[in-house]
C-alpha cells in the first residue's frame, strides 16, 4: 500500500463519523415529529368537549372514505419509516462502536516516562533507577505466568515501555530526542486517517461507491434541480399554478364594476384553474362547475374521488384569488370569494337559510317553510319548536343536532378603536392597528347575558413592557381554533377568521386580508345556570388587525369599515363601521424630578440641548415662547432620568 | 404585422380574425363598431357637435315627466315602463355628445325608476339600480337609503346596515340614515332573537 492515508481497517473510526453525521439529522427530525404528533393529536382527541364536535361523525360515507384515504397519519408516514431506519442504523453503529476495542492506550497515548515509570517529576537518578528495577521484574515477561495470552501481549507492551521510559531519563540520547521530538525514538511518522474502511475506496466495493456517486451526482441532484425549478416556476408562492393566477388577474382586469358579484361568478372563475385540468384531464371548466353543483348541493353520490380531490382545492384557490383581488382593492369579489369558501365549508349553495341548513339531521324542507334564518333565534326557541322548525322527529337526533350548534361561535363587538402603541391618542404617521374585542357565544346565549361578566381590565389593552414590545402577542397567545364542524368537506378544517378593513369613501380595501387562528371558545362551555351567576367570568376574544400604511399626516377623522368572517361557518359576520381620529399627541403634563443637572459638556447636557434646540422651534409655529422654558425643562428631567437609571 | 381583427371595406365594420375568442377585445370592437356605424350614419358633412340633441332633450323631458307623473298617481307600473322607456331614448344619444350630460340624465331616470320599482316591490331590479346609482353618484343620501330599503325588504339585513353606515359617513347627521338604521338594527335583533 503506496497510499499516504491509512483507512479505517479495524472499522475503529468510521462507525463514530457515521453515526455523528447520522445523529445531526436524526435528533432533530425526532423532536420535531414527536412534538407535531403530540400537538396535533389534542384537537382530535376530544370529540365532543364543547367548543368543537367531531364532524367525521355526519361525514357522508364517500368523504369519510377520501378522508380516510388521503388522512396522512403521523408516525406511519414516509418520514417516520425514515427515522425508524435512521434510529436502527444509529442502534447498529453504537452497538459497532461499543463492541469494537479500541486500540490499546497504551501504545498510542502520549509518552510521559514518569507516569509510566510510577514517580513524580524531578526525581533523582538514584531513585529513577531503583523504580525501575522494581517495575521490571513486576513486568518482566520471564516472570509472567498463569495469564492469558492477550495479558501477555499487553504486558510485554509494558515491559518495552517502561524499558523506553527509563532510557529517556537516564540515556543522553534518548533523552535528546524525548525532548526534541516527544518520543524517545525521535521523530515519529505523522499519519493521516481516512474514517472509511479500505475496502470501500480500494478494495471490491469502490465500483459500488462509484455507482453512487455518479447516481447522486449525475441524476438524483439534477432531478431535484428540476423538479424545484420546474416548480417554483409554475406555480406562485400562493401554491397555484401560474395559469391559474394568470386567469384570475386577467378576470380581475376585465372585471365590470358595473356587475354584481355573486358565488356564482367566484365558482365561474374557479372552475377554469389549471388545477382541475391536471387532476381530471379530460374535463372541461364546465364539467368542474358541475361537480361544484353536484357538491354544493349535497349530492355524494355523483362524486368520485377524483371530485373529491378537485374540492379539497378549492381553499387553497380561492386564498390565491384573495390575494389578489384585494391588492385590487375590490371589496365586492374579496367578501364574495369567502362567502364561496363558506359555502364550500359546508357543503352549501348560497341561501339565507344557511345558517340552520349547516347543522347536521336538518330537513332542508321543514327550514324552508319557517321564517327563522338564524341560528341565535333559532337555539333560543323551546325544543319542541325547534323540531319543527328543523323537522327533526327524534329527540336523540335533536340532542345531536343541538351539540353541534353549541359549538358554533357567534360573536358580538363590544369594542373596538384604532391603537398606536404606546400613545393614548391616534398619532398622525403612526403605525396603528385596530383592536377588537368581542364575546364568543353560542345561540342560545344572549348578548345581555354577559352584562357585567366580563372584568374590565379585559377591555383594555395590557399596560406592560412585553405589551408593548408586541402588541399582537395576545391575539396568539389565545388558545388555537378548533376543527372545524365541516362533515362535507373532503378533509378536516381547522377553523379559521379572517378580517379586512375597508376605506368607507371610496369602498375598498386597504390592505390584504389578515387571517386568525386563535380565540378563546370558552364561553360556548358557560350554561344557562352559570350565566345567571353574578361570579361567572366571561372571557373576552381579541383580534388585531394591522394597518399596512401609517397613520394620514392631518389630524382629522377617516372613516373605515372592519369586516371579520368566520371562514367555516354561517354565522353573521362582523361587520361595522369605524372612524379613526387622528390628533395630535396630548402634552405630557410636567413632572418635576429633583435631580442635578446634566454636567456640561457631558453627552446628556449635549443630547438635552439638541433636543431643546428642536423643540423650540416647533413651539414657535404653534403658540408662541411661552411654554419654552416649561418644555425645556421637561427635557432636562427625561434625559436626568436616563442618566440616573444607567448609574442605579 | 398582422392584427387579430379584419376590417370589412364595404360595411366599414371591424371583426375579430377567425379562431380568436377574446372578449375584452370584442367588447373593444364593438363600441369602435357603434361608434362608425353613428359616424356614418349621419347625413351631414361634419360631425355634429357635443351638443346633446333637442329632439332627444324633448323627447326625454316629456317621458320622465310623464313617468313621474305616474308615480304621483300611484301608477307604479306605468312609471317603471315609462322610466324604462325614458331610458332607452336617452341611450339613442350619439356617443359623442357631452358625457357629463349624459351621465346626470342616466341618473335621473334611474333614480325615478329605483323609486318606482320601490313602491312596486320589484326590490331585486330596484337594488341593481341602486348599485348602479351608487357607483356613479357615490354622494348622496337617497341613493344609500334607496340600495339600503332594497336591502331590507330582500332580507339582507347585514348588507342594509353596511350602506347605512357608509351613508353616514358622507353625511353624519342625516336624521333619515340614521333613523333607518335604528330600525335595521332592531330588525337584526329580532331576527337574531336577542329583542
Amino acid at each position: 500500500m503506496n497510499s499516504k492515508y491509512s483507512y479505517d481497517e479495524h472499522s475503529t473510526t468510521w462507525p463514530v463519523f457515521a453515526l455523528a453525521l447520522l445523529s445531526v439529522a436524526t435528533v432533530p427530525l425526532t423532536i420535531q415529529t414527536l412534538v407535531t404528533v403530540f400537538s396535533s393529536s389534542k384537537p382530535t382527541t376530544g370529540t365532543s368537549d364543547g367548543v368543537s364536535y367531531d364532524d367525521d361523525k355526519h361525514a357522508p360515507e364517500p368523504v369519510k372514505k377520501y378522508r380516510k384515504k388521503t388522512q396522512k397519519s403521523h408516525i406511519f408516514n414516509k418520514k417516520g419509516f425514515f427515522l425508524l431506519l435512521a434510529w436502527l442504523a444509529i442502534g447498529f453503529f453504537s452497538f459497532k462502536i461499543y463492541s469494537t476495542e479500541a486500540p490499546s492506550d497504551v501504545s498510542s497515548g502520549v509518552f510521559d516516562p514518569y507516569e509510566l515509570l510510577e514517580i513524580g517529576f524531578g526525581t533523582s537518578e538514584k531513585e529513577i533507577k531503583s523504580h525501575y528495577k522494581k517495575l521490571t521484574i513486576k513486568y518482566h515477561p520471564d516472570k509472567i505466568r498463569n495469564k492469558s495470552e492477550e495479558e501477555k501481549k499487553e504486558l510485554e507492551e509494558r515491559f518495552v515501555l517502561i524499558t523506553k521510559a527509563y532510557k529517556a531519563l537516564t540515556d543522553e540520547t534518548t533523552r535528546e530526542n524525548f525532548e526534541k521530538y516527544g518520543h524517545p525514538d525521535g521523530p515519529q511518522e505523522t499519519s493521516h486517517g481516512i474514517a472509511l474502511p479500505k475496502a470501500l475506496i480500494e478494495g471490491a466495493l469502490s465500483p459500488v461507491l462509484l455507482a453512487i456517486y455518479i447516481t447522486l451526482i449525475g441524476l438524483v441532484l439534477p432531478y431535484l434541480v428540476n423538479s424545484w425549478w420546474t416548480k417554483t416556476k409554475s406555480y406562485t408562492k400562493k401554491g397555484v399554478h401560474n395559469e391559474t393566477a394568470t386567469m384570475f388577474l386577467e378576470n380581475m382586469l376585465n372585471f365590470k364594476p358595473s356587475e354584481i358579484v355573486t358565488v356564482d361568478t367566484i365558482l365561474q372563475w374557479l372552475s377554469e384553474a389549471k388545477e382541475f385540468e391536471l387532476i381530471k384531464p379530460s374535463s372541461t371548466s364546465d364539467d368542474i362547475l358541475q361537480v361544484f353543483r353536484a357538491y354544493l348541493s349535497r349530492s355524494n353520490a355523483k362524486l368520485s374521488d377524483s371530485d373529491y380531490e378537485v374540492i379539497a382545492l378549492v381553499p387553497t384557490l380561492i386564498n390565491a384569488l384573495v390575494d389578489i383581488s384585494a391588492t385590487f382593492r375590490n371589496t365586492d369579489i374579496t367578501n364574495t370569494a369567502f362567502e364561496t369558501l363558506k359555502s364550500f365549508s359546508q357543503a352549501l349553495l348560497p341561501s339565507i337559510k344557511n345558517e340552520l341548513l349547516q347543522l347536521p339531521n336538518v330537513d332542508p324542507a321543514a327550514v324552508a317553510k319557517s321564517p327563522i334564518v338564524r341560528l341565535s333565534k333559532l337555539m333560543k326557541l323551546p325544543k319542541e319548536e325547534i323540531k319543527k322548525v328543523l323537522g327533526i322527529t327524534s329527540d336523540a337526533k335533536l340532542q345531536e343536532t343541538l351539540d353541534v350548534a353549541s359549538t358554533i361561535p357567534i360573536m358580538n363587538l363590544v369594542k373596538s378603536e384604532f391603537k398606536v402603541t404606546g400613545e393614548k391618542v391616534v398619532t398622525p404617521q403612526s403605525n396603528a392597528h385596530i383592536s377588537v374585542k368581542v364575546i364568543v357565544k353560542t345561540g342560545a346565549q344572549k348578548n345581555s347575558d354577559f352584562r357585567g361578566k366580563i372584568a374590565p381590565e379585559d377591555m383594555e389593552e395590557p399596560d406592560s413592557f412585553e405589551y408593548l414590545k408586541d402588541p399582537f402577542k395576545i391575539v396568539s397567545e389565545q388558545p388555537e381554533l378548533p376543527t372545524a364542524y365541516t362533515p362535507y368537506f373532503p378533509a378536516q378544517r381547522q377553523a379559521k377568521y379572517v378580517a379586512f378593513i375597508v376605506v368607507q369613501k371610496d369602498g375598498k380595501i386597504t390592505d390584504s386580508p389578515v387571517f386568525f387562528h386563535n380565540l378563546d371558545l370558552s364561553n360556548l362551555l358557560l350554561t344557562e345556570e352559570e350565566l345567571k351567576l353574578e361570579s361567572t367570568d366571561a372571557k373576552v376574544g381579541t383580534f388585531k388587525i394591522p394597518f399596512a400604511q401609517p397613520t394620514p399626516t392631518e389630524p382629522g377623522k377617516y372613516q373605515f369599515r372592519v369586516i371579520i368572517k368566520s371562514l367555516d361557518y354561517f354565522t353573521p359576520d362582523l361587520d361595522f363601521p369605524l372612524v379613526m381620529t387622528v390628533e395630535e399627541p396630548p402634552r405630557v403634563e410636567e413632572i418635576s424630578y429633583d435631580i442635578p443637572e446634566a454636567e456640561e459638556g457631558s453627552l446628556a447636557d449635549t443630547m438635552a440641548q439638541l433636543k431643546a434646540g428642536k423643540l423650540t422651534e416647533i413651539d414657535e409655529e404653534e403658540e408662541g415662547d411661552d411654554d419654552e422654558s416649561d418644555l425645556e425643562e421637561e427635557d432636562w428631567s427625561d434625559i436626568n432620568t436616563d442618566t440616573e437609571d444607567e448609574d442605579a | 404585422m398582422s392584427l387579430p381583427f379584419d376590417y370589412n371595406n364595404e360595411t366599414k365594420q371591424v371583426s375579430l380574425s377567425e379562431g380568436i375568442t377574446d372578449e375584452a377585445l370584442l367588447e373593444e370592437i364593438n363600441q369602435l363598431n357603434r361608434l362608425i356605424k353613428d359616424l356614418t350614419s349621419i347625413t351631414t358633412e361634419v360631425p355634429e357637435s357635443p351638443e346633446p340633441s333637442l329632439q332627444i332633450t324633448n323627447m326625454l323631458k316629456k317621458m320622465i315627466a310623464g313617468g313621474v307623473e305616474s308615480l304621483k298617481k300611484k301608477q307604479f307600473k306605468d312609471a317603471v315602463t315609462k322610466l324604462t322607456l325614458a331610458l332607452e331614448i336617452q341611450h339613442r344619444r350619439t356617443n359623442w355628445e357631452h358625457f357629463g350630460v349624459q351621465l346626470s340624465e342616466t341618473n335621473g331616470i334611474l333614480q325615478a325608476r329605483c323609486d318606482a320599482y320601490i313602491m312596486n316591490k320589484q326590490y331585486i331590479e330596484a337594488y341593481a339600480d341602486a348599485d348602479m346609482l351608487l357607483s356613479t353618484q357615490v354622494n348622496t343620501v337617497d341613493n344609500f337609503l334607496r340600495k339600503a330599503i332594497a336591502e331590507l325588504n330582500l332580507g339582507k339585513l347585514q348588507e342594509a346596515k353596511v350602506d347605512l353606515e357608509r351613508g353616514l359617513c358622507f353625511h353624519e347627521n342625516d336624521k333619515r340614515l340614521a333613523d333607518h338604521l335604528g330600525l335595521v338594527n332592531h330588525a337584526i335583533a329580532v331576527e337574531n332573537g336577542e329583542a
